[in-house]
């Protein structure tokens, strides 16, 4: 059972992977098995193999999606089986105000997904006061903020300000990327981390949680 | 959908071919064989001065004579092609270079029997190509048997087919008598011609005698004919690219029309190598962006009458010892065989064709693999197009996770990583010239070509020893 959850994942196939977790959840197999010996396993293989140069970014993420599909059965059995667990982190992320580019940041977003994040996906054109609302209400430990515009970049900044006046600088992680974006810039703006592609991203995401 | 370079409309194509039959029929070409102008006459044309006047239903008749399908056989039927054949063209080796750059010491020399052989095992082993001409010429062997002394080293030491130069009537019948040993008699080598002869008219508008004998006995013999027309822009073609193409097209069916009037079942490519001269120095000049354009123009015109064609393109002409000039390579590459010709020679040439690499050859098959690419054909079909999907997705959405992007993108989109391949693999060592010198090196040591059966390699020995004698005299 285990390893057919596993396979599934490994081939994005969300909805046989929905079937099998719903199906061994019937049969009383224990979320948090299910959880680490299928779905943990399942998508770091995928991690894996896209490391190798094996994987392509659609198989990486239709195994992000897969796991979700799966997370969104087991999260509710653990929590109503009153099983301890924790998530490698939580990310809230966003493109910026004024910026319409989506799929780099979804990109990323799947990839934390995909490598066990709890992702808050806050889509494009995401104003300043929005991210503050929601560093306030899910208190991540990442902030991913995105953008692709030398005319929007600038609103990394405001961002970074405006969390700085609320008092939340220090509560969370905030990470810059975008086309456009450098690590000079990310210092200058007093970012904690930049990340160039989505495999960077992933990679400072982790070693900041753990 | 693929890729197609073309460069004559339709209506172009039939003035190119309207001008032809007005070329053919009132300037005539030059036969400078008494034999071949007699043999022509008796067919309806006008024979006046070793000038031979072709009338315009004399060569419509010839043309719808034409071989559409031609057999290369070769000496073991699992490299038999038939062309036109697969999606690609068929490559072969460039041709009869009398210099070799040296694989060790890295100087140009004079080939000799040695190298043509090395060459022959080389290109035995690589899948790429697809049949041999013989790259170097043995000009270690006196003068007169050069040709014949290539086919015979080339019949032996690979397995595919070969074409093969030849310049002579008395050569070609030595090639003749060698092949249908090989092939099992003459009646057999007709429908399983182990070898393909070149024989070139030279431009303008001339047969000289020796090619044009040559060109006859090859047909008799049921051996397909390959041109390989050479007009030069400027200095012996027009200097523009239309009248190019009919001084091209002109040599193209004047040499069916011979090989047809020795023997209505004989078969020719439309073969040609033709390229703008440097009006500066009067020396061809491959690199010009005009070379690729006329072949593309010859490519059409053989579609038009349906002969089966062939050019001699795509040679890198220099070792590639980076990644750009590997890259500019592959480009080039691609584009001349956009033009969709069926066969190409080209392979480990060097300086025109005057000279030779292995490690060229070696390098040149790998860009050709890459050049593939982009000769692929997508489909075109509700899957393919996945109206389904775009509206699915929506506007500002994105693809990376759908089901119709998993199961097509391998196919349609390029994910063939560069250490996929031998010579451009970055974990090895050294330039890529010094890779392809491993792997030359590697399959000379390793690469086992099958011998010939010992009954037929006697009698082979027997005719060139013949041969020897004979043409030595």
């Amino acid at each position: 059972m285990f390893e057919e959850i596993k396979k599934a994942i490994l081939e994005g196939e969300e909805e046989i992977t929905r079937d099998l977790v719903q199906k061994a959840i019937d049969a009383g197999i224990a979320p948090l098995d299910l959880l680490n010996k299928a779905c943990i396993p399942g998508v770091e293989r995928a991690g894996e193999l896209f490391e190798a140069e094996e994987f392509y970014l659609p198989e990486l993420i239709t195994a992000g999606e897969a796991t979700r599909a799966a997370m969104d059965i087991i999260v509710p059995a653990l929590q109503s089986s009153n099983t301890e667990w924790k998530r490698v982190g939580k990310v809230v992320i966003g493109t910026v105000e004024g910026d319409m580019h989506d799929i780099g940041k979804s990109i990323v977003s799947s990839m934390l997904t995909a490598s066990g994040f709890d992702v808050i996906d806050l889509g494009i054109d995401v104003s300043a006061a929005r991210f503050i609302e929601e560093v306030k209400k899910e208190v991540p430990g990442i902030l991913g903020l995105s953008a692709l515009l030398t005319s929007t970049m600038k609103r990394q900044q405001d961002i970074i300000e405006a969390l700085a006046e609320a008092g939340l600088k220090n509560k969370v992680k905030v990470l810059v990327g975008g086309a456009p974006v450098t690590r000079e810039w990310a210092e200058s703006i007093g970012a904690d981390g930049y990340a160039e592609d989505a495999v960077a991203a992933v990679k400072l995401a982790k070693s900041i949680v753990s | 959908m693929r890729s197609v370079l073309n460069l004559l409309s339709n209506d172009e194509i039939e003035r190119i071919h309207e001008a032809s039959l007005q070329v053919l029929e009132k300037t005539g070409i030059a036969v400078h064989s008494e034999k071949v102008c007699n043999l022509l006459a008796r067919h309806g044309a006008i024979h006046e001065n070793g000038r031979v006047k072709i009338p315009r239903k004399m060569v419509e008749e010839k043309i719808n004579l034409a071989c559409r399908i031609i057999n290369l056989a070769a000496r073991e039927p699992q490299f038999n092609l038939t062309v036109p054949g697969g999606p690609m063209p068929y490559n072969a080796t460039s041709g009869y270079s009398p210099f070799v750059r040296d694989l060790e010491y890295g100087i140009t020399r004079s080939s000799n029997r040695h190298d043509l052989k090395q060459f022959s095992i080389i290109a035995d082993y690589l899948d790429a190509v697809a049949f041999f001409w013989p790259i170097v010429m043995p000009c270690d062997e006196p003068v007169q048997l050069e040709e014949l002394s290539a086919l015979d080293i080339s019949f032996r030491n690979q397995r595919k087919h070969v074409q093969c130069s030849c310049s002579s009537e008395a050569t070609a019948r030595w090639q003749v008598r060698l092949a249908a040993i090989l092939a099992g008699g003459e009646d057999k080598l007709r429908s399983k011609p182990v070898f393909s002869g070149v024989s070139s008219p030279v431009s303008p508008l001339t047969f000289e005698h020796n090619a044009v004998d040559a060109m006859v006995v090859l047909a008799e013999a049921g051996i397909p004919v390959v041109p390989m027309t050479m007009a030069l822009s400027g200095t012996t073609a027009p200097a523009t690219m239309a009248g190019t193409l009919l001084m091209t097209n002109v040599e193209e069916l004047a040499t069916l029309i011979i090989i047809k009037c020795a023997n209505p079942e004989a078969a020719m490519f439309y073969a040609s190598d033709i390229a703008p001269s440097d009006l500066k120095t009067g020396v061809v000049n491959y690199l010009s962006p005009e070379y690729p354009l006329l072949a593309a123009g010859c490519a059409q015109m053989a579609r038009f009458y349906k002969l089966p064609s062939m050019v001699s393109h795509g040679s890198s002409e220099e070792l590639p010892h980076d990644l750009p000039s590997l890259e500019r390579n592959i480009l080039k590459v691609a584009m001349s065989m956009m033009t969709r010709t069926d066969l190409s020679a080209w392979l480990g040439c060097l300086d025109s064709a005057l000279n030779a690499s292995l490690i060229n050859l070696v390098m040149d098959v790998e860009i050709c693999e890459q050049a593939f690419s982009y000769l692929r054909q997508f489909e075109v079909n509700d899957d393919t197009l996945a109206p389904d999907v775009i509206d699915a997705v929506g506007p500002g959405g994105h693809y990376l996770a759908q089901k119709h992007t998993l199961k097509h993108f391998r196919q349609e989109l390029w994910t063939k990583r560069l250490k996929d391949t031998i010579i451009l693999d970055r974990s090895g060592t050294g330039s890529f010239a010094e890779r392809a010198k491993h792997k030359v090196k590697e399959i000379l040591a390793n690469h086992h070509v099958p011998s010939i059966e010992a009954e037929t390699l006697q009698e082979m020995d027997k005719l060139m020893q013949q041969a020897r004698r004979e043409l030595q005299q």
